[in-house]
């Protein structure tokens, strides 16, 4: 089968790979049909995750037909269409029990890599390192799904791949770091970054009653999308200007009761900060720029939450804990429990309250998933979301 | 916090005494280097006086590059390990006490036999090396606690608990394994070594943590790259590669 692979920082490329074989018994082989590139991709793009061998298959959002079943998989049929969410999830641990699915204590067979960089091993994922289970990725013709039995949601017909495919990451992604931020109506809620998570967090915080979201990014095409389609009332580009003079005045001095980091590890910046902290990443002396972090806490009011969606990696210099511990701030974070989310958020999709499908700008074959990466780390053409479509 | 791996204190001591051994054996090689160095330039009378004195430099650090390069009979070494199973103590109990389903998640261990309280192991290391002991069950509460006792003239002089206690608000079982071994000198303690790979702790838990997915899951979990031993990329194994598949596969 073709099958998208990475070979160092910056090459990809798709070529010919085995077929995926059932390998466990409620393993289930999936065709893909559509499948997305993801800004965590971009990380591995990047070099900036470690553990990738040459030849690994990315990705991680896809879906597609249920094409072969293990023998313990009874509530799935040949032929379902369904959507794949991106942590590998047992069901049967305590942490899935506990519905914190990401942090499965089965699905990672390298979970002493895991622990030696963060003390304890979350779940696998699909295409993302071998730190993080070795698994294939979707960016391929078939992918092996292990635990088949709990994570693949079936989709109705009657959606498109574009409305539903969201539903393995970025959807559940963005609607959790609006829910991190415990809103019960009436807030404002400022969201750092308006790349696809961005969109659908401030879509979520819409959702979840907040009165006022602000969207913060640098690129005119995405916060006028965040305005236009998701839901945003204000939009801040920050190379124009101050986020935190700007912030002041929306919430009449008080600040965003709510912050949302959805940038991570590899945010732009305008100052001297910034420009250290890309020093120091190419450098490897931090391996994350938390350039959207430290604002997000500086511009959070008191006693206020930031939730944090945006993927960090490793260690990060100057963290502001001094704001959080004086200013009483709440710090939430995690790897989307997509599982939790998936059925809730696709009901909202089928009553028409929401429809992920704004954020996709580029569909490609799988075969150009190359020029895919390139337009999408560089934005060009206005790019938001690439859908690579392989079948 | 669902895993635990404790260092035991001895081996922790093993390391430090060790790293200082490696700090000696590097000072006296590099005093050697020099030795041989000034020894070959000299043509002088004190060239034979040099040379005598390298030899003796050279055999000392042989010596020790030899201690720390094989393993000594002196120093036991202790294993813990800990992990919590979302099964009740009884289940976990009982599937320990089972000591046929052992095989299934402790990597090295071929097969165990039991007859009237006595147990016989068989075990392979890497490199196909094969040992074989004697063991009596010398405590077994139910649902409790299992211990074990190598028996004299045993090939692996070997000891060890396994404890199963409630977890938090009753949910599942808090899994403690705690195994002794005594390296005997020569052959069979380096197998012995080698059979415990590079870090055993590390390996016990792998091994836990097999048990722990049997349980909680079915079967022991595989990714595209976990079934090779070595580095490899994740993508789907090549149909020559099955085989080796295959002999994970839990079915």
């Amino acid at each position: 089968m073709k099958a998208n692979c990475w070979y160092g920082k910056k090459q990809v490329r798709v070529e010919d790979v085995p077929d995926p074989k059932i390998l466990n018994a409620r393993d289930a082989i999936v065709r893909v049909t559509s499948t997305a590139i993801c800004g965590s991709d971009l990380h591995l793009y990047n070099g900036l995750m470690p553990t990738l061998e040459k030849g690994d298959v990315l990705g991680h959002e896809f879906m597609g037909e249920v094409v072969e079943l293990g023998t313990s998989v009874t509530n799935l049929s040949v032929g379902d269409r369904v959507v794949v969410p991106f942590p590998i999830a047992c069901g049967g641990c305590l942490s899935c029990d506990d519905g914190l699915f990401s942090l499965c204590e089965n699905s990672n067979p390298n979970a002493w890599m895991a622990e030696k960089l963060w003390g304890y091993s979350p779940a696998g994922l699909f295409g993302y390192t071998h730190l993080l289970g070795g698994y294939a990725g979707g960016q391929a013709e078939y992918v092996r799904v292990p635990y088949a039995d709990i994570g693949p949601l079936k989709v109705p017909d009657g959606l498109t791949d574009e409305q539903v495919l969201f539903l393995s990451d970025i959807l559940p992604t963005g609607y959790m770091g609006a829910e991190m931020c415990g809103l019960t109506g009436g807030e404002v809620v400022a969201v750092w970054g308006a790349g696809p998570v961005g969109q659908f967090a401030i879509a979520s915080a819409r959702l979840l009653g907040a009165e006022r979201i602000v969207a913060i990014d640098r690129l005119p095409y995405r916060l006028e999308l965040a305005l236009k389609r998701a839901g945003a009332t204000d939009v801040i580009n920050y190379e124009e200007t101050d986020v935190a003079e700007a912030l002041r005045e929306i919430t009449g001095g008080r600040g965003p009761d709510a912050c949302i980091d959805a940038v991570g590890m590899e945010a732009h910046g305008t100052g001297a900060m910034a420009a250290l902290d890309r020093s120091k990443q190419a450098l490897m002396l931090e391996t994350d720029r938390p350039i959207a972090l430290r604002e997000a806490i500086r511009c959070c009011k008191n006693g206020g939450v930031v939730s944090v969606v945006g993927v960090y990696g490793g260690l990060i210099d100057h963290f502001p804990m001094g704001a959080i511990v004086n200013r009483s701030l709440t710090l939430k974070s995690g790897q989307c429990h997509v599982q939790r989310y998936m059925r809730p958020l696709l009901e909202h999709i089928q009553n028409g309250d929401l429809d992920p499908s704004f954020v996709v700008t580029h569909q490609l074959p799988l075969s150009e998933a190359a020029r895919g990466y390139e337009m999408f780390l560089n934005r060009e053409d206005g790019c938001e979301k690439v859908v690579l479509k392989a079948a | 916090m669902q895993f635990e791996a404790v260092s035991a204190q001895g081996n922790g001591a093993n390391h430090r005494g060790n790293r200082l051994r490696w700090v000696r054996l590097g000072l006296e090689t590099a005093a050697l280097v020099a030795l041989v160095d000034r020894a070959l330039k000299r043509r002088d009378r004190h060239q034979a006086g040099l040379l005598a004195t390298t030899t003796a430099l050279a055999g000392v650090t042989m010596l020790d590059a030899l201690s720390l390069t094989r393993p000594r009979s002196a120093e036991p070494v202790r294993l813990r390990a800990a992990l919590t199973i979302n099964r009740s103590p009884a289940d976990v109990y009982a599937f320990w006490r089972d000591l046929r389903n052992l095989p299934g998640f402790l990597r090295h261990v071929e097969e165990i036999d039991e007859f009237d309280g006595l147990t016989i192991w068989r075990a392979r290391g890497p490199g196909g090396i094969h040992l074989q002991w004697d063991a009596a069950i010398v405590a077994d509460r139910p649902n409790e606690r299992i211990a074990w006792r190598s028996l004299e003239g045993a090939g692996l002089d070997n000891h060890g608990s396994v404890t199963f206690l409630p977890g938090p608000r009753g949910r599942g079982t808090e899994l403690r394994v705690d195994i002794g071994f005594d390296p005997p000198w020569g052959a069979l303690g380096s197998a012995v070594v080698k059979l415990l790979g590079d870090v055993p702790e590390q390996q016990l838990l792998a091994d836990l943590r097999r048990l722990k997915q049997i349980l909680e899951t079915g079967e022991a979990t595989v990714s595209d790259a976990s079934i090779h031993p070595g580095l490899h990329a994740a993508r789907p194994p090549a149909p020559s590669e099955l085989p080796l598949v295959k002999g994970l596969v839990q079915s």
